[in-house]
């Protein structure tokens, strides 16, 4: 115990000084800081020996593909929808509808509105681009064609349906 | 009493159970349907959607059957079967008797057959739908427009695309319902074609055309006069 307590004791109290200049030898024998950094951050994202070639082609060949291929997809082209006015003079009307190829001829579905003041019957449906045919039920049991409408198409049933154009360019087109 | 009670409620039991196993046995029936016309190829929401109006609108299955089956034969063909189905429907909505709806749907898929058979399919440019173009044609049959106007239409050389024939079918037929001569109306089809008129356009010339023929003037003096005004 006492042998070790003389030993450190000696070890604390050693000091030797260091020859001259021996702090700027062991300085200038260092590498240079910034050369060693820049050296290592390079080494990092530059693989040496030409390494990097290959894994940069594929990576610019697989966003070449992601891009054509996303240049390709087009998504589907929202069809076009046209509000168009329906209006029937049935001023001794109860309940009018409005059944076509644009609602599959469902009943219960498109009810016009009113009669107003002067007996007309009235809706706004939003219908898609293209040509649609129609006819008017009045009460449940009468089937009118659009008088209002240019053309009207037999049905072969012996009935006409009205027939009415809807295309991008314009609004909307009777006939 | 209570004997009577008891014979009544077995009674209805009795029923109760008929009902349902015919119930079921429809049930069975429909879907047999439905899978039967799936093989067919007429699948998804649109053809349940037929079938489901069948059946509400009192229709037996072998009426539906009868139905559907000119819809699948224009499916086999690779004919358009939405004007089909549509047929259906809106011949169910009048309550036309499944006998004559099935006369009406024999009739269309034989316009269908003769529009495809019109429409030559290697059209040079034409790009499009022809499915569209079908059933524009068969409808313009359908309206009385004559086959040979439609035929001539086809033969005229030009790239012209499907769209484009579209309208000029679609102007053709109305000028039909409207009354015009069919040698006059396949004049100004040409016309239309060859001066590469839009859609717009041609609603232009229907409207001048059908305004003059109303005041009862000769075709050959409102076709020199329409032509003027667009030069």
């Amino acid at each position: 115990m006492k042998n070790e307590e003389k030993i450190i004791e000696q070890l604390t109290n050693h000091r030797i000084k260091a020859p001259d200049g021996f702090a700027d030898r062991v300085m200038k024998a260092l590498p240079e800081w910034g050369g060693v950094a820049k050296r290592k951050r390079s080494a990092g994202f530059w693989p040496a020996h030409g390494r990097w070639i290959a894994p940069a082609f594929a990576g610019a060949a697989a966003m070449f593909l992601v891009v054509f291929v996303l240049g390709q997809f087009k998504p589907p082209a929202e069809q076009m929808q046209v509000g168009f006015h329906f209006e029937l003079h049935a001023p001794g009307a109860d309940r009018v509808e409005l059944l076509g190829s644009f609602n599959n001829w469902e009943t219960d579905d498109i009810v016009l509105i009113g009669p107003d003041a002067s007996g007309h019957w009235t809706a706004t449906v939003s219908l898609p681009e293209g040509s649609h045919e129609y006819i008017f039920l009045v009460d449940g049991k009468r089937w009118i064609a659009d008088p209002k409408a240019a053309t009207h198409r037999p049905d072969g049933f012996g009935r006409v349906n009205s027939v009415i154009k809807v295309y991008e360019d314009e609004d909307a087109l009777q006939g | 009493m209570h004997y009577k009670v008891r014979a009544v409620l077995v009674g209805l039991l009795f029923c109760s159970a008929a009902l349902g196993a015919d119930d079921a046995v429809c049930s069975k029936g429909w879907k047999t349907l439905y899978e039967k016309n799936s093989k067919l190829g007429l699948t998804g929401e649109r053809i349940d959607h037929a079938l489901g109006r069948c059946r509400n609108s009192g229709m037996t299955l072998q009426e539906t059957d009868m139905l559907l089956y000119p819809v699948s034969i224009a499916r086999s063909e690779s004919l358009p079967v939405e004007s089909m189905l549509n047929k259906i429907e809106e011949g169910l909505a009048k309550r036309v008797d499944a006998k004559q709806l099935a006369v009406a749907l024999e009739a269309r898929l034989e316009n269908l057959r003769r529009a495809a058979r019109l429409i030559p399919s290697s059209r040079p440019g034409g790009g499009g739908n022809p499915q569209r173009l079908i059933t524009q044609v068969c409808m313009a049959l359908e309206s009385g427009l004559p086959e040979a106007v439609l035929k001539e239409l086809f033969e005229l050389l030009g790239g012209f695309r499907y769209g484009r024939l579209v309208h000029v079918v679609e102007m053709g037929e109305t000028l039909q319902l409207a009354g015009l001569d069919p040698q006059n109306t396949k004049q100004i089809m040409d016309d239309c074609l060859s001066r590469q008129l839009n859609r717009s356009e041609m609603v232009r010339v229907v409207d001048y055309l059908l305004e003059e023929h109303r005041k009862g003037r000769a075709f050959k003096t409102i076709h020199s006069e329409l032509w003027i005004h667009s030069k």
